[in-house]
């Protein structure tokens, strides 16, 4: 039996443990939360790595085994799901020195974009990002902020179709766009939609967050600290973690956030960046234990806007 | 606006403030100890400013900005950002500017502030990019490795720049453009690093510009033959960092008050 098979077996039995009250379900740990791919049921771990500005050091040694070791912490920890871009400066070439240091992980879910704005460089670029990272075809092949979307999304769902890629989506970032997005997301057959969303950016819940369960769509949330300043703004002011917080394994203020991101129903993954193993294994904890039902999740958010 | 409004500065900067400091680490560790080769020529270029040499002086500088365009942006910076790759070719034509500017004149430039505003403004911007930056790491959190010194890193050559063409007199605006350029998106990218020491660099430019545009109340010079004039105003030539000094009423000019 392949990886593949496998992951998919065990993804049934996740489907139906997230349509539980307080829906989480176990992939390798029995503590682990994962969700699955709407259009395959295919489970991901609910906490993912983000590659923008942390993994673009260049061929600075030290800084690369520095990286290697937050990607050790990620695979440790349970993480799948790691996304980059052409636009990110060198982190392609980072995660892929690291996911070859580290032997390519099996549990890797490797997710790219197109970025250009010739709509006929996409299967290249992808083949460029491709040997960057050292695999042999993506997992995940998004559009770039919607960068030329309609020649790319027929290119890849060509690509997708011949099964050079698995899945495909399209992002936006920092809330701009949304009503291009939800364009795109009516009109076109997409496995993914990748959105900012966080607790001081929800314009995604009126809308596009229905709309991509509505469709089968999954969706991996960007910019979950506000890059960064969510977490420094709590971690500065907002006192101890509220007493009830321990009840869904929440042991700082990151991890209360993460956790309340990816217990939207919609949300299948959100992709924290950090270039700290010690922040790494944080923001992973939000992957453990269980998922806070409406009710707490509505005392998180008051938590976190009052801190 | 509409878009842009949704940015922040730090959204325009693709690395870590720690990945920007290790450039600096990696150029100085690479190039050491040819460093302890910087601080003299820079109180060279200093001297040369002073002494009016321009031929000299704009040979220098523009080596500088040369090794600094190919040896820093291009080789080290560019891994970082796209965005270097053209800095670095700024750099690089900024330094060809400044030699050629200077090679066809090889005359002296006129000494014409004395010890004015501007030339005490020159030499304290030309001092402090020589000496505060080396410095840093005594009040930052800098490493000495990552210590930015002149003719190896751009902040400093940049600023040491801006001082010898201030201490000239009246700088040659088109030799100015790119080291303000310069000022401008260094500035920008430390403010967005949050690192404020570096802030330093654009200070150093707004100085620049308000002296340089500070008006120099130049006490009428007294009618005299061509034959008195400078050997390079003779000639009917320009001079590299002031072409209206050639000007016979104010050529001879050497310690024109300043308001």
């Amino acid at each position: 039996m392949d990886r593949r098979a496998l992951i998919k077996l065990i993804g049934a039995g996740v489907v139906t443990a997230t349509t539980r009250p307080l829906g989480a379900a176990a992939l390798t740990s029995p503590r682990l939360i994962a969700k699955p791919i709407p259009s395959t049921g295919e489970p991901l771990t609910v906490i993912g790595m983000g590659t923008w500005q942390t993994f673009n050091v260049g061929s600075d040694q030290p800084l690369r085994d520095a990286r290697t070791s937050v990607l050790q912490a990620f695979f440790a920890a349970g993480g799948q799901l790691v996304d980059s871009s052409p636009m990110y400066g060198s982190s392609q070439d980072v995660v892929g020195d690291a996911l070859d240091r580290l032997g390519h992980p099996e549990r890797l879910f490797s997710a790219d974009k197109v970025w250009t704005r010739d709509g006929d460089e996409t299967r290249a670029q992808t083949t460029v990002s491709a040997a960057k990272w050292r695999i042999g075809r993506f997992d995940l092949m998004q559009i770039h902020n919607l960068l030329s979307w309609e020649a790319h999304l027929e290119r890849l769902a060509e690509m997708k179709a011949q099964g050079e890629v698995r899945y495909i989506g399209v992002t936006t970032s920092h809330g701009r766009r949304h009503l291009e997005l939800e364009q795109v997301m009516r009109g076109n057959a997409l496995d993914f939609v990748q959105l900012t969303y966080n607790p001081a950016d929800r314009e995604v819940e009126a809308r596009l967050l229905p709309l991509a369960r509505e469709h089968g769509m999954a969706v991996i949330a960007n910019r979950p600290f506000r890059g960064g300043g969510l977490v420094d703004r709590l971690q500065r002011r907002g006192g101890p973690l509220p007493g009830w917080a321990g009840e869904i394994g929440c042991h700082n203020w990151p991890q209360l956030v993460l956790k309340w991101i990816v217990s939207h129903p919609a949300v299948t993954c959100a992709i924290p960046a950090t270039s700290r193993v010690d922040h790494m294994r944080e923001n992973m904890g939000a992957a453990v234990g269980e998922l806070p039902d409406e009710a707490l999740r509505a005392r998180m958010l008051e938590a976190i806007q009052t801190a | 606006m509409g878009e842009l409004e949704t940015y922040a500065l730090i959204d325009f900067i693709p690395f870590e403030a720690e990945a920007y400091f290790r450039l600096f680490a990696r150029q100085n560790l690479s190039i050491w100890p040819s460093q302890l080769l910087t601080l003299p020529l820079g109180l060279l270029a200093l001297w040369l400013a002073w002494r009016g040499r321009a031929r000299p002086l704009g040979i220098l500088l523009g080596l500088c900005w040369i090794w600094v365009g190919i040896s820093f942006h291009l080789r080290l910076y560019a891994e970082l950002s796209w965005a270097a790759t053209y800095v670095g070719w700024a750099f690089i034509v900024a330094g060809l500017l400044l030699m050629a500017l200077a090679l066809p004149i090889g005359a002296r430039t006129a000494r014409t502030s004395g010890l004015g505003t501007k030339f005490l403004g020159g030499i304290g911007l030309g001092l402090s990019g020589l000496a505060l930056y080396p410095l840093m790491p005594l009040v930052t959190q800098l490493s000495w490795q990552e210590a930015q010194v002149f003719g190896v890193a751009p902040d400093a050559t940049t600023l040491v720049t801006l001082g010898c063409l201030l201490m000239t007199g009246r700088p040659t605006w088109p030799l100015a453009i790119l080291p303000l350029a310069w000022c401008c998106a260094s500035g920008a990218t430390w403010l967005a690093l949050g690192w404020m020491p570096g802030l330093l660099l654009p200070v150093g430019g707004l100085i620049f510009i308000a002296l340089a545009l500070w008006p120099s109340f130049e006490r009428p010079a007294p009618a005299r033959s061509v034959s008195e004039l400078e050997p390079s105003a003779r000639r009917g030539e320009t001079c590299f960092l002031d072409r209206t000094l050639t000007r016979p009423d104010t050529a001879g000019a050497r310690h024109e008050p300043e308001s």
